[in-house]
């Protein structure tokens, strides 16, 4: 067996960052699609909120993360029906809005946070088996949700008026689809980091949309993509002793760059080939 | 050539260079080189200077907060986890200062490495500044002398208890190491016994403890994390206490930016000086043979200097 998985706190940073790395994408994917790639930072600025507020009012930190993020998601859909802003400067906006407030609540309680940042952002390698089996539940239970309403969500991911003209629940399904999202950042943001979540749901996306290959073969390609990035970056983390989530998230950018270097030199083949018939 | 061979090749090139990573690199830089003497991981540096002194050489000791890093801010490398899983023993404080250990403690309990949270052991715990009750507790144990002492003697049990052929000189060691405690304790209660004033004006509310412990207060500029910002009202309250009460001193501490300690001193017509809170000492800090004792008394005298105590 080798070295790396001697340690069960590796073995654990796997199945927590292979969990996610099917799940952050399949969500992301209608994210990134809608313009929405800030989402991730953006929950988690309002967990901040959350917890924060949460402290305030003595209710425990997960719940009131989680409701801040589902509040927040349901306000963005709200402003984003008004048609009169773009969804990245809605999600900007909820980014500033939520930790401003985060901030604000923490300066209110008299005797000042214990670096409530500590609670709410986790690390990928110090995951407890509970957590593991929470985030597989949030897992299993979002893909069955995804795959259930997976037609409806792509044709109001790709155009919302032809799926309203064509009879689907356009409101219920961006809710529902908020929700998911809202829930799974919220709970893994305090279990893995921010930045794990909220790169994973993005970066292996955009590597995939590299080779304008049709919705279900990007989402196939954006899934391995992430699966690899996790276990790249995981175990180059472990060798080479890097910070664990970083090095996935740079793993998963190295993807990202190979795929359109790829995706570059085919398109000029294509180019070139197609200069050729012309002539 | 179709897309779909080229993204075939990216993931059969991400596959073989996966594998080879793993399985070339493996085993080779394993970490497990037990060091024939007692290893012993503190989660940060006074918790691993009073290890080193109890433990003296028969104790392998690391430190996984990096010199000079502040610890809030502190995320392990796999490679730091690992060595805590090899270890013998795991020393940590517990709450907010490192979190990241109470979040592994469990799981190196299973694996049997002995683990010693200070936390619980350290009495009654303290709201960070004095008249405000909730559940948010300062856990600067360390920067009092006297609960410092309590973490030296439950480090020597602990080593006992790992290596009980060696008890005898652990209790040597500790005990000539809290014979040095307790006179830093007794030149704390000489030195701050008769100030002229018993306020001092922190960045960081770290010194619930110390101030307990020598009967003085401490005004805290921020909260208990060293990044957090004080609102302009609570900054214009201290301005007026520090001149209704003659402070003609502003703390900061090492590890954080001294701005909101210079705006207040600039504004009171006082000077700034260092806390040292012993977090982590930098590597210049430690080459320098500076220690937790030598870094006390440096505090002591600037808190003399402070409080105007003759």
């Amino acid at each position: 067996m080798p070295a790396i998985l001697q340690y069960d706190f590796m073995i654990r940073a796997f199945e927590a960052g292979l969990i996610l790395a099917v799940l952050a994408p399949t969500i992301g994917i209608f994210f990134v699609v809608r313009r929405y790639s800030a989402m991730a930072d953006t929950l988690a600025h309002v967990s901040l909120a959350g917890v924060a507020g949460g402290l305030f009012l003595g209710i425990s930190a997960v719940w009131a993360a989680l409701l801040a993020c589902v509040l927040a998601i349901l306000g963005i859909e709200k402003i984003r029906e008004q048609r009169t802003l773009s969804s990245d400067t809605i999600v900007s906006l909820f980014l500033f809005g939520g930790l401003s407030l985060g901030v604000v609540l923490i300066g209110l309680r008299p005797a000042g946070g214990v670096n409530i940042s500590n609670y709410l952002f986790g690390s990928v390698l110090t995951v407890t088996d509970a957590a593991v089996g929470q985030i597989a539940a949030i897992g299993v239970a979002a893909f069955a949700a995804i795959a259930a309403i997976w037609r409806s969500l792509l044709a109001v991911s790709i155009d919302e008026e032809v799926a309203r003209a064509g009879g689907l629940p356009v409101r219920l399904l961006n809710r529902v689809l908020a929700i998911l999202g809202a829930a799974t950042v919220a709970i893994s943001i305090n279990v893995v980091g921010v930045l794990l979540i909220g790169a994973l749901m993005v970066i292996p996306v955009l590597a995939a949309m590299q080779f304008r290959i049709g919705f279900r073969s990007t989402w196939l390609l954006s899934v391995a993509v992430s699966m690899l990035s996790v276990v790249c970056g995981l175990t180059a983390s472990y060798y080479l002793n890097l910070a664990s989530g970083a090095t996935v998230v740079l793993c998963s950018i190295a993807f990202f760059v190979f795929s359109m270097l790829v995706s570059m030199a085919s398109g000029q083949r294509v180019n070139a080939v197609a200069a050729e018939t012309e002539d | 050539m179709h897309r779909q061979t080229y993204i075939f090749a990216v993931v059969a090139a991400a596959v073989a260079v996966l594998g080879a990573f793993v399985f070339l690199a493996d085993d080779r830089t394993a970490v497990e080189v037990r060091s024939g003497r007692i290893d012993v991981v503190a989660s940060f540096y006074p918790l691993a200077e009073f290890a080193a002194k109890v433990g003296g050489n028969m104790v392998a000791v690391s430190n996984i907060t990096p010199a000079g890093t502040e610890p809030h801010d502190f995320e392990p490398t796999p490679r730091q986890v690992a060595s805590i899983y090899g270890s013998h023993l795991f020393v940590y404080n517990g709450g907010g200062v490192d979190v990241w250990a109470s979040r592994l403690a469990g799981a190196i309990g299973e694996r049997g490495v002995k683990t010693l949270e200070m936390r619980p052991l350290m009495g009654e715990l303290l709201p960070p500044v004095d008249q405000e009750e909730g559940e948010m507790f300062d856990e600067h144990f360390w920067l009092d002398p006297v609960l410092a002492q309590r973490q030296v003697e439950a480090i020597r049990d602990a080593l006992a208890g790992i290596d009980p052929a060696h008890a005898a000189e652990y209790r040597d060691r500790a005990d000539s190491y809290v014979a040095e405690l307790r006179s830093l304790d007794a030149d704390f209660r000489r030195g701050l016994a008769s100030c002229q004033i018993r306020e001092a004006i922190t960045s960081h509310a770290a010194f619930a403890y110390l101030a307990r412990r020598y009967g003085f207060t401490q005004l805290a500029i921020a909260g208990l994390s060293p990044d957090e910002e004080p609102s302009a009202g609570a900054l214009a309250a201290l301005v007026r206490e520090a001149e209704r009460r003659g402070i003609r001193h502003v703390f900061f501490e090492t590890l954080a930016s001294p701005e909101m300690a210079e705006t207040l001193a600039r504004e009171i017509g006082a000077q700034t000086l260092v806390f040292n809170p012993l977090e982590g000492l930098t590597g210049e800090e430690l080459v320098t043979g500076k220690n937790y004792l030598t870094v006390m008394r440096q505090n002591l005298a600037n808190l003399r200097t402070a409080m105007v105590c003759p």
